[in-house]
């Protein structure tokens, strides 16, 4: 587990081994002090809202290629989730810059994580996203 | 045309060197091949049958002399000094070394162009009418609206991993030469009886293994939702769409599944959370795209004097007023029409373009034509902004470089795939037929009596040589080791969009021209005058008449 950003993992709740699965997590009556585990094959449609609510989510991907994950994110932070968003499971480190976009916060592999924040980027992005608030049409204007 | 600014060379220069760091984790063996597949794919490399292959995008068609030039550079430096135009208006050069495609894909990025998503399972390059801003039957361009998906879908972070590969497509003509109905996305630009700009989708539409015409899923959609919308479609597709077959992977199948009301309902409830939201268009965004698509400085012509410029040399020279009636297109400016360079010679493998004519062309396009050309989903090029009174001197510039042949719509300007000679997912070859086609077909003033003919070919069930949508469609197929071809008639790519259908059993390849030709003698023989098509023959009597000339009585 880890984030690009000052990680320190005895900060993260994962740590306090509040992991839970969804299934787990609906079964308790979803309370909000509770870090989810999500597969991201998993049809989240009854669940987004509950979701939205909790501190900690921990979605795995089951193939890199399954993209998914990268919509849940982002329905998931259209609905209000605010807390820490972490990718597992068969992430390609190059997907990194992509799902942080996506509103993830980091990854639970640190040693994937550590690969992934090395990698070089495209510093310049057409969309609005969870990054950037606005798409390239709605900044300053375009030289 | 779109010119890049900052933001736009900025992103494609760093692109490029991430995908050097990418080539080198993988040539050091930090990336296995399967984490180095949809890196490569969505930098548009394939491993082929024989080499790699690099798709290079030409973002809905258009693009300038010096790009041309450059582009015929490159395949002089890194492959075999030629490429080839592709059903979705881009370009392919089949032979780089993997370890050179960074370079190839920095000497791009220094014309304003790239290879971004020419594969893999994203968002493709969006294809429009080849006769864009120019044509006749035109009523709102489409090129902003494309350059503004274009920028939409590059690298967008929530749609580089969907189920399968996406394309979009743009009209904005009273014809469809975009094939809309044929596509994953298919934009209608029309206007409303207030003259406003309106959009209507359809999605779902495709070839491949399953052949389906697209749905209409929204009519009068003020443009600027363009973008919201399409992001509740694709968000929608990448949540719902299958991956557990990849042949059931495109939207089309989910759509067809859920039916069209539910997807609407759907991408409706995903839309609601988005519309109105920052993505929305505004008329300056809108205003300030179309500005890069103004027209070229046209002279003010008198359109009469022009005119008889035109037709005293037909009337001089009846193979020029051949070309002129087949390859050159009416003109929303007077005194002006677009030309169709055909890239069908025959022995010439169907929109195979050598560097010579690459660098030919790029002058002529300076010289008749403002600089810009655009490529076409028929695997031509096409100078949109030709003077009527140059259009003598064009086709005589034409002739030495193998280029003014007037067989634009007709047979042999076919479509084609690689197919089996390069493909690495073809059952059968493809250009081999195509050639035989070209020569049996040869003589023009047979393909003049015959009239405007489709004939396209696919060397499997991909579809990627259109076979669906041909009058005549050519499909390879693998039966027990040897290459068989199934023809189906009837297909139709514009607004009476029509899946081809099956003629009957399959023939050898070498049987295809003769099998061919007994059409054509069925239609010529069907046909109530010199002016009902091929296809129009077709839809008045059926298949049975072509099944019989074919297979005998039943």
């Amino acid at each position: 587990m880890a984030s690009p950003d000052n990680f320190d993992i005895s900060e993260t709740t994962i740590a306090t081994g509040q992991l839970i699965s969804l299934d787990d997590w609906l079964a308790a009556g979803t309370p909000a002090d509770a870090v989810v585990a999500v597969d991201s094959d998993a049809n989240l449609d009854a669940h987004y809202a509950a979701l939205a609510r909790v501190e900690s989510i921990v979605m795995a991907l089951p193939a890199f290629a399954d993209g998914r994950a990268f919509s849940h994110a982002r329905k998931l932070r259209d609905r209000g989730f605010a807390g820490e968003l972490l990718a597992a499971g068969d992430v390609l480190p190059d997907q990194w810059p992509f799902l942080k976009r996506c509103g993830f916060t980091g990854l639970v592999d640190e040693r994937l994580a550590d690969e992934a924040f090395g990698l070089r980027v495209v510093s310049q992005v057409y969309q609005a996203d969870e990054q950037q608030r606005q798409p390239v049409f709605r900044r300053a204007p375009r030289a | 045309m779109y010119q890049y600014d900052n933001i736009d060379q900025t992103l494609v220069d760093e692109r490029v060197e991430q995908f050097r760091e990418q080539t080198e984790r993988y040539l050091s063996g930090d990336l296995s091949d399967a984490q180095f597949l949809p890196l490569r794919l969505q930098n548009g490399l394939y491993v082929q049958r024989v080499a790699p292959m690099l798709r290079i995008a030409v973002p809905y068609g258009l693009l300038s002399s010096r790009q041309l030039r450059a582009l015929a550079a490159i395949t002089r430096r890194y492959d075999k000094g030629y490429a080839h135009v592709s059903t979705r208006q881009n370009f392919q050069i089949n032979w780089p070394r993997i370890e050179d495609v960074p370079d190839i894909l920095a000497d791009l990025a220094a014309v304003q162009m790239h290879a971004i998503q020419t594969s893999g399972n994203c968002i493709r390059n969006t294809t429009t009418d080849q006769f864009a801003g120019v044509a006749a039957d035109e009523v709102v361009d489409p090129r902003p609206y494309c350059e503004i998906i274009r920028q939409w879908s590059t690298l967008h972070p929530e749609f580089a991993f969907l189920p399968r590969k996406f394309k979009i497509a743009v009209n904005g003509a009273e014809n469809d030469r975009a094939a809309i109905h044929f596509h994953d996305v298919g934009i209608q630009l029309y206007r409303n009886e207030a003259s406003r700009v309106r959009l209507r989708f359809l999605v779902g539409g495709g070839l491949g293994r399953t052949p389906m015409v697209g749905r209409e899923i929204r009519d009068d959609l003020d443009p600027k939702h363009l973008l919201t919308y399409l992001d509740a479609i694709l968000r929608v597709y990448n949540l719902k769409g299958r991956r557990d077959n990849k042949y059931k992977a495109r939207i089309k199948i989910l759509v067809k599944a859920m039916g069209v009301e539910a997807f609407r309902t759907a991408v409706d409830a995903e839309w609601a959370s988005s519309k109105d939201g920052p993505t929305t268009l505004t008329d300056d965004v809108l205003n300030a795209m179309a500005a890069h698509f103004t027209a070229p400085p046209y002279e003010t012509l008198d359109g009469e004097a022009e005119h008889r410029f035109v037709h005293d040399a037909t009337a001089r020279d009846p193979l020029f007023a051949g070309w002129v009636a087949r390859n050159t297109q009416a003109h929303q400016q007077t005194g002006y029409r677009a030309v169709t360079i055909t890239l069908k010679a025959t022995g010439n493998a169907p929109g195979d373009i050598s560097a010579e004519q690459m660098d030919a062309i790029a002058d002529l396009a300076d010289r008749y034509a403002f600089g810009e050309l655009r490529t076409t989903h028929q695997q031509n090029i096409v100078l949109a902004d030709v003077r009527e009174s140059d259009l003598l001197s064009l086709w005589r510039d034409l002739q030495p470089l193998g280029l003014a042949a007037s067989n634009a719509g007709h047979i042999t300007d076919m479509i084609c795939c690689p197919g089996g000679d390069f493909c690495s997912l073809a059952n059968a070859k493809s250009i081999p037929v195509a050639q035989a086609l070209q020569e049996r077909f040869d003589a023009m003033d047979y393909q003049y009596d015959l009239g405007p003919i489709e004939l396209n070919i696919s060397g499997c069930m991909n579809a990627c040589g259109h076979h669906h949508v041909g009058h005549i469609g050519i499909l390879g197929v693998d039966k027990k080791g040897q290459e068989f071809y199934q023809i189906c008639l009837g297909g139709s790519q514009g607004g009476n969009a029509q899946v081809a259908q099956i003629l009957g059993p399959s023939c050898s390849r070498a049987d295809v021209p003769d099998v061919i030709e007994k059409i054509l003698q069925c239609y010529v023989a069907l046909r109530d005058s010199e002016d009902e098509t091929f296809i129009a023959a077709f839809q008045r009597c059926g298949i049975q008449p072509f099944k019989e000339a074919v297979y005998g009585q039943p």
